[in-house]
């Protein structure tokens, strides 16, 4: 028996919505990475990594996802060994504290104070963090970027 | 009975002779006692003197050791002052060759290319002649003619031919000419003749002219008379339909130039570099005591340089601004300066003399430093054949002597690339900020410490007076009687005893026993020194911190200060737009762009 090919009634649902959290799987060239990088931060994003401390020493778990999450947000086009490798800002805790770090990989806050040795080459952003222009440094593999308030990045190479 | 006499007589001689040798062995004994006592007394004066020897030759290795040590360092100040000197002869010597090469350089320019003037010359001549109507026509052609002749390659001669063919109105003459003129030179032939039709108020053929030498234009690679065309852009030279044009065109260069990868990241390090060359060293008279005093004072100096250059960018922004441009008193005039610019500065065969009289330039305004020169050079891209148009507004922005810019040119290349320069300001802010040093190292002769701003004197000047004291301590211990004294003083216990029943030894025990006391009162003497020096010495590196610590106070402040001018920058630039520095002068009607 010839199968039919008209009148089966089979409707076949395709849905042609976006998904928001679709990533890219492609690859960016470096300099197409530091055009992104150069872009100015969205307000959720700077508003939520200052925030970073204010829930004293130990942050909440869901506090750290939530960063996490809006890291990813602010960079969709980036792969995950292109995100920074970490946030350093400037310590609010007081005296002995001067710095914090968000460690995107291990995702864990750490408070550092006067004269520790910041790990994973987050170091090289302490003396930004702590300048009062930028709110917070971001530190990728070959920059570091510091945001000011209003989100505007400021580039150094190294 | 005889055996018996003769038994006793053997018995006593036997005796006698016991006795005898009894006796000497008492002397002998006795001999070798006292010979026993004068051997260890020899013995132990040999050992005091080897002892005391071996102080006086340790002294002397000890003052040996500071001897070489200052000889050392002596010699290793003048092997860098003779260094310095042989530099800084050197560097005489490139400044002294530099400015003979000058001289040499325009000369040769002068000789080779000289007579182009006179065709440069002849061209605005021409033109002039023909408004006030006073040569004739006949006088125009014969000399163009001439010129033809003289200058057999040069682009400029057709197009004198060209001019007294249209004023001779012969039209069969100017056409051949202008061929010959675009054979040899399309691209300035064009706007030369775009120019001359704008002087002469052809606004349609003019139109045209602009077009051909436009449409010529690749963004990525520009001619250097281009800023000619940017020129007259910029100083409303041209009438409304060719501005509007020109406009146009600039913006798509400057979009299609975005469109490329890496493009805006190139601009930055390209205005990174040309601001970096505005940056000054500091004064040698500025914080002297913490340049002599702080292993970190070459991070802070280089820190405040950069600090300083935001007020130097303003300033040099602000006087482009604030400069009034003063237009031509008539279109004619203003045509006239371009045209002369045209076919005075872009002449390629003249290109690599005037590449070796920039260099040489730059080795005078550098002191001779010729690779400080070279690096310049290479950066200003002056001479390159081709450049892109961003690299044109960068050397138009920056460079103005060099790339012949006029006020309103570079007002126009700073609006242009505005945000590029923003972009290159605020990185190098960033990069500044990012290596001025927390901690401030002090180091005053063996004695090291931090501070942040200052601000930690009392903490410091403990650590300075525990160093100085445990410096003091090393120095006393090693402050203490010889063998010598002890001795003297031994010997001297020791001959007292024996006084008693010797009286005349008594002197002798006296006389070591105040020998010993006088050395312990050198030995207090020798302290009180030490404490009296080491005193003097706190006292001074006290001073010498106190000094430091006010110098890193001022650091801290001029640095906030300096580093706060990074905003009127940003401020500055924010608040420019290219449309503000288009100009209209010789327009009639009002713009409308």
């Amino acid at each position: 028996m010839r199968r039919p090919i008209i009148g089966t009634n089979h409707n076949v649902h395709v849905d042609f919505q976006i998904n928001r959290n679709t990533k890219t799987t492609v690859e960016l060239q470096p300099l197409m990475v530091e055009k992104l990088l150069r872009q100015k931060r969205s307000t959720s994003y700077v508003d939520t990594v200052t925030k970073l401390d204010a829930t004293g020493v130990h942050c909440r778990k869901e506090d750290i996802e939530k960063m996490i999450e809006e890291l990813k947000n602010q960079f969709p086009e980036l792969l995950e060994h292109q995100l920074p490798i970490g946030i350093v800002s400037k310590c609010y805790l007081g005296k002995p504290y001067e710095v914090h770090t968000l460690d995107t990989q291990l995702q864990i806050v750490e408070h550092y104070k006067l004269g520790s040795v910041l790990p994973n080459g987050m170091e090289k952003a302490r003396v930004l963090a702590m300048n009062p222009n930028y709110v917070f440094v971001e530190v990728f593999t070959s920059y570091i970027c510091a945001v000011t308030k209003d989100g505007q990045t400021s580039m150094v190479k190294g | 009975m005889a055996n018996q006499a003769i038994s006793t007589a053997n018995l006593s001689r036997i005796e006698k002779s016991l006795s005898s040798i009894d006796q000497k062995i008492d002397v002998a004994l006795s001999t070798t006692q006292s010979i026993a006592n004068a051997n260890l007394l020899n013995i132990e004066n040999s050992i005091s003197n080897i002892n005391h020897n071996i102080e006086v030759v340790y002294n002397e290795v000890e003052q040996a050791n500071t001897r070489i040590d200052a000889t050392q360092d002596s010699i290793r100040q003048l092997a860098q002052e003779f260094r310095e000197y042989v530099r800084q002869d050197q560097l005489q010597k490139n400044v002294q060759l530099a400015e003979t090469r000058l001289v040499k350089v325009r000369q040769e320019i002068e000789k080779k290319y000289g007579h182009y003037d006179e065709v440069r010359r002849r061209a605005l001549g021409i033109l002039q002649a023909v408004d006030i109507s006073l040569v004739r026509k006949e006088t125009i052609e014969s000399a163009s003619e001439e010129q033809l002749i003289a200058a057999p390659s040069y682009w400029l001669a057709p197009c004198l031919i060209a001019l007294s063919a249209w004023i001779n109105d012969n039209k069969a003459l100017a056409e051949k000419s202008v061929l010959e003129a675009l054979r040899r030179d399309d691209e300035k032939a064009s706007l030369f003749f775009a120019l001359v039709a704008r002087r002469g108020g052809r606004y349609l053929s003019g139109k045209l002219w602009l077009e051909r030498y436009l449409s010529q234009q690749d963004p990525n690679e520009l001619k250097r008379e281009i800023v000619v065309l940017i020129d007259a852009f910029s100083n409303g030279v041209f009438g409304v339909d060719a501005r509007a044009k020109c406009g146009t065109i600039i913006q798509k260069w400057i979009e299609e130039l975005s469109q490329k990868a890496g493009f805006v990241e190139e601009q930055r390090d390209q205005w990174i570099t040309a601001l970096r060359a505005k940056q000054q060293g500091l004064h040698s008279n500025e914080y002297q005591h913490l340049a002599q005093y702080s292993p970190t004072w070459s991070a802070l100096k280089a820190s405040m340089e950069g600090a300083k250059l935001h007020n130097i960018i303003f300033d040099y922004f602000n006087a482009i601004f604030s400069k009034e441009v003063n237009p031509s008193v008539s279109l004619v005039s203003a045509v006239d300066a371009l045209l002369e610019g045209l076919v005075s500065e872009y002449d390629e065969e003249e290109q690599p003399l005037k590449k070796e009289e920039r260099l040489s330039e730059l080795i005078v305004n550098q002191d001779g430093d010729k690779n400080k020169a070279q690096h310049l050079f290479d950066q200003e891209k002056l001479f390159n054949e081709r450049v892109n148009f961003t690299q044109l507004l960068t050397n138009f922005a920056m460079y103005p002597e060099k790339s012949n810019a006029s006020i309103a040119t570079q007002k126009l290349a700073i609006a242009l690339s505005k945000e590029w320069i923003n972009h290159a300001h605020q990185d190098l802010t960033a990069e500044n900020r990012s290596q001025v040093p927390l901690d401030v190292a002090i180091q005053i002769d063996k004695w090291t410490g931090t501070t942040r701003d200052g601000s930690n004197e009392e903490e410091l000047e403990q650590q300075l007076k525990s160093h100085i004291d445990s410096e003091k301590d090393h120095a006393l211990r090693n402050i203490k009687l010889g063998f010598g004294p002890w001795f003297l003083l031994s010997a001297g216990i020791g001959l007292a005893i024996f006084a008693i029943s010797m009286p005349f030894l008594f002197i002798f025990a006296a006389l070591f026993i105040l020998v010993f006391f006088a050395n312990i009162h050198d030995l207090n003497k020798q302290k009180n020194a030490i404490h009296a020096l080491y005193s003097s010495m706190f006292d001074n590196h006290k001073t010498i911190l106190l000094a430091v610590l006010s110098d890193v106070v001022d650091y801290r402040r001029e640095y906030s200060k300096e580093d706060a001018n990074s905003e009127y920058v940003e401020h500055l630039l924010e608040n420019v737009s290219p449309e503000h520095y288009i100009y209209s002068t010789y327009d009639l009607n009002r713009k409308v762009l």
